[in-house]
């Protein structure tokens, strides 16, 4: 029997799917160096929006001091933009990036 | 400004009267200063709304303000910022202390953001002048109850 090829829809993105779309994780918080903020402070930050501890602080601190920035965390749209808020309310040089697949 | 006590959930600080004038002035002026925006994102967000950002900057501007006045309120109030020998003694919770930080630490960034946001680490120069000096004190000033309130909050020994 003949195979009749078919063409498949085109799929099409509801409201519902844009909305599901941003709350997956899928966002990056990012920090970047500033000359400004005490080294202290910056872990005291990290450790407060995010309840790490201080070793975990410090890493990512020393990251954003010697490379100019640092991920610190992959989360939904809405979780990322909350600790970007935060971390901007502290003064810290933080943006929301979208992951790369 | 140095530690006196830490207390469950509170700390109590020595300011000396010049403490207290200083912290007023800071962001007193750091509110006359301003702050730059902060951009949300680096790179593109396609389902970043389009007032998003003027939304984020207003309202982190807001809430400065809300900790400036709140930090006014606590070293007018008597109760809180009691008068002693030698100067004030002012008790915070450990929220306070984190508010009173922020404002702090906010206006360091802004009198900072004032001056061209120079990077004295790598090359850039910025010799003192009449016209830059006092953000370089308040800068300087800033740092070091910056400094003193993360050591406290962190729970470190009082620095005597």
């Amino acid at each position: 029997m003949p195979v009749t090829p078919e063409t498949l829809p085109t799929p099409t993105v509801t409201p519902q799917e844009e909305t599901r779309d941003a709350l997956e994780p899928g966002y990056l918080v990012v920090v970047w160096n500033d000359p400004v903020n005490l080294m202290v402070y910056v872990v005291h930050v990290f450790q407060r929006v995010f309840g790490w501890d201080r070793k975990k602080a410090e890493r990512h601190m020393l990251e954003v001091h010697e490379k100019g920035k640092s991920v610190l965390i992959r989360e939904s749209y809405e979780q990322a933009e909350s600790h970007v808020h935060q971390l901007l309310s502290y003064s810290l040089q933080a943006t929301l990036e979208r992951d790369s697949p | 400004m140095k530690l006196l006590a830490r207390e469950p959930g509170r700390l109590v600080f020595h300011l000396s009267a010049k403490d207290r004038n200083a912290i007023r002035a800071l962001l007193r002026r750091a509110a006359e200063v301003g702050r730059s925006p902060s951009p949300i994102s680096r790179g593109p967000l396609a389902a970043l709304p389009e007032d998003a950002q003027e939304l984020l900057d207003a309202e982190r501007l807001a809430e400065w303000n809300r900790f400036h006045t709140d930090v006014a309120t606590w070293l007018d109030d008597p109760a809180r910022c009691v008068a002693g020998k030698g100067g004030f003694g002012l008790t915070l919770s450990d929220a306070d202390a984190e508010i009173l930080l922020q404002a702090l630490n906010s206006a360091k960034v802004g009198f900072w953001e004032a001056l061209g946001s120079p990077d004295l680490e790598n090359g850039d120069e910025l010799a003192p002048t009449t016209d830059n000096i006092s953000h370089l004190f308040a800068i300087e000033r800033a740092s070091l109850y910056v400094a003193t309130l993360v050591i406290a909050l962190q729970g470190d020994q009082p620095n005597a």
